[in-house]
């Protein structure tokens, strides 16, 4: 049997897995949520676990979050308390009742992701690590996010 | 005839770069080195000069140079290692930290370092587990100390429950790496100003410590009277720019629901304080270069 401190001296870096990377920052993942709405926030929070090497551990949660998001937009916009929500959202902001939405889906989605991998982005600020650039996955995120969203909402008024 | 030894000469480098002063050190080592081309001791504190002066081609080549002859020295194991973390080739650094262990397996200080480098690589129960397995051999190791109380702060211990970091302070009190870590711990809590004046302590005793002045400087911007509107956003991040960003919405909803001249005012007021909020903290460092 092992004892505890042999087990320390094994290897982690080397063999089958694969190192780590460093996540995208919390501000690449946040603007993403914020601009591409809940399917871009989804699309960098998996991006972010393949690079921590934790897609087994995300992924039952990942799909958990697009059913919720499907869902959701069901409810809103093919049941009656859910168009009355949408009613009464624009009533009070008016034209930016759906933006809003979409973008209050999004942050709920990045919040989600934060709480997951909260462990490795402080590690990586705390430590200084170089984040990957957030620019090309973000643009790609927010366009792949927004053309979802368009389908799914015209899908679901037809 | 210059009849100081090699040995003379590595005390008075030693004494230099304990006080990070590289420059002098090299002038000595160049000068001990022409004559004693092969010495072991030198070769590995002209390595070791050239690391703290960011030369990490020159001082691998050094440190090469020296395991190729002596392949168990310890020193030249070390410097290998710590090269290869600075590097970011932490694959290759894991077997030489554990090769060291395994050699030295009650110096709590290579505790330390592994777990720095799990650290690095995102590992952190396991940099937990090394750390606290280090300090079975000495309990006031520093490194083994440092290393959890980072990871206290990476996992929110605010209460400093597994008392490192007040270890540092009782033990080792002076030490840079205290002090950086008491930085960290009042940023966490939201004391800038405090933080700052701690950063600005440790840029005079080392002042030619980057990562330090860079932490100093970053501490002074976000302390500077102009940035005093972005509070929400340093002390609670982007949970405060999601609450600015909520409360705009409805507020200017509500201000132009009740005037429209106020709901116009508002409405600029919010476009001047998001322009601000993206522009000023980038302005600043350059008007502000450290």
């Amino acid at each position: 049997m092992n004892s505890p401190r042999e087990d320390l001296l094994r290897p982690s870096l080397s063999g089958g897995d694969s190192p780590v990377s460093a996540p995208y920052s919390m501000q690449t993942t946040f603007l993403t949520g914020f601009f591409g709405g809940p399917f871009a926030a989804i699309a960098i929070f998996a991006i972010n676990s393949f690079r921590l090497r934790r897609i087994s551990r995300d992924l039952p949660v990942g799909i958990g979050m697009l059913l919720v998001v499907l869902l959701g937009m069901w409810v809103l916009h093919r049941t009656a308390p859910g168009g009355a929500a949408l009613a009464w959202l624009e009533a009070s902001l008016g034209s930016r009742s759906i933006r809003f939405v979409h973008q209050m889906a999004g942050l709920l989605i990045v919040g989600a992701a934060y709480l997951l991998h909260r462990r490795e982005q402080r590690n990586s600020d705390l430590l200084g690590l170089k984040r990957p650039n957030g620019w090309v996955a973000g643009i790609a995120c927010i366009l792949l996010g927004t053309a979802l969203s368009i389908v799914c909402l015209a899908a679901l008024r037809m | 005839m210059d009849s100081t030894t090699p040995e003379q000469v590595m005390q008075q480098v030693q004494a230099l770069l304990e006080r990070r002063r590289t420059t002098q050190a090299r002038v000595l080592l160049q000068a001990a080195l022409a004559t004693n081309p092969q010495h072991t001791g030198l070769l590995m504190q002209a390595a070791w000069t050239d690391y703290l002066d960011d030369r990490g081609d020159e001082a691998l080549a050094t440190v090469k140079q020296v395991l190729a002859s002596q392949p168990h020295h310890e020193s030249a194991r070390l410097l290998y290692f710590e090269l290869l973390v600075k590097a970011e080739r932490y694959v290759e650094a894991e077997p030489v930290i554990i090769e060291l262990l395994r050699d030295y397996p009650e110096h709590a200080p290579y505790y330390g370092r592994y777990a720095s480098l799990m650290l690095h690589a995102l590992k952190l129960p396991k940099a937990r587990q090394l750390a606290q397995e280090g300090l079975k051999s000495d309990p006031d190791d520093t490194d083994c100390l440092g290393a959890i109380t980072i990871c206290d702060f990476i996992e929110q211990r605010d209460r400093d429950t597994s008392g490192a970091l007040q270890r540092l302070l009782a033990y080792h009190p002076q030490s840079a790496q205290t002090l950086v870590l008491v930085a960290v711990a009042l940023q966490q809590r939201g004391d800038l100003k405090e933080a700052r004046h701690v950063s600005q302590e440790l840029v005079r005793a080392q002042p030619d410590n980057t990562p330090l002045v860079e932490m100093a400087h970053q501490l002074k911007l976000s302390t500077h009277w102009s940035m005093v509107p972005m509070w929400p956003m340093q002390r609670f991040g982007w949970v405060g720019s999601i609450v600015i960003w909520l409360i705009a919405l409805f507020g200017l909803r509500i201000a132009a629901n009740a005037s429209p001249a106020l709901g116009a005012v508002s409405t600029v007021v919010f476009l001047v304080y998001v322009v601000y909020s993206w522009t000023w903290p980038a302005i600043l460092k350059k008007l502000m270069p450290m």
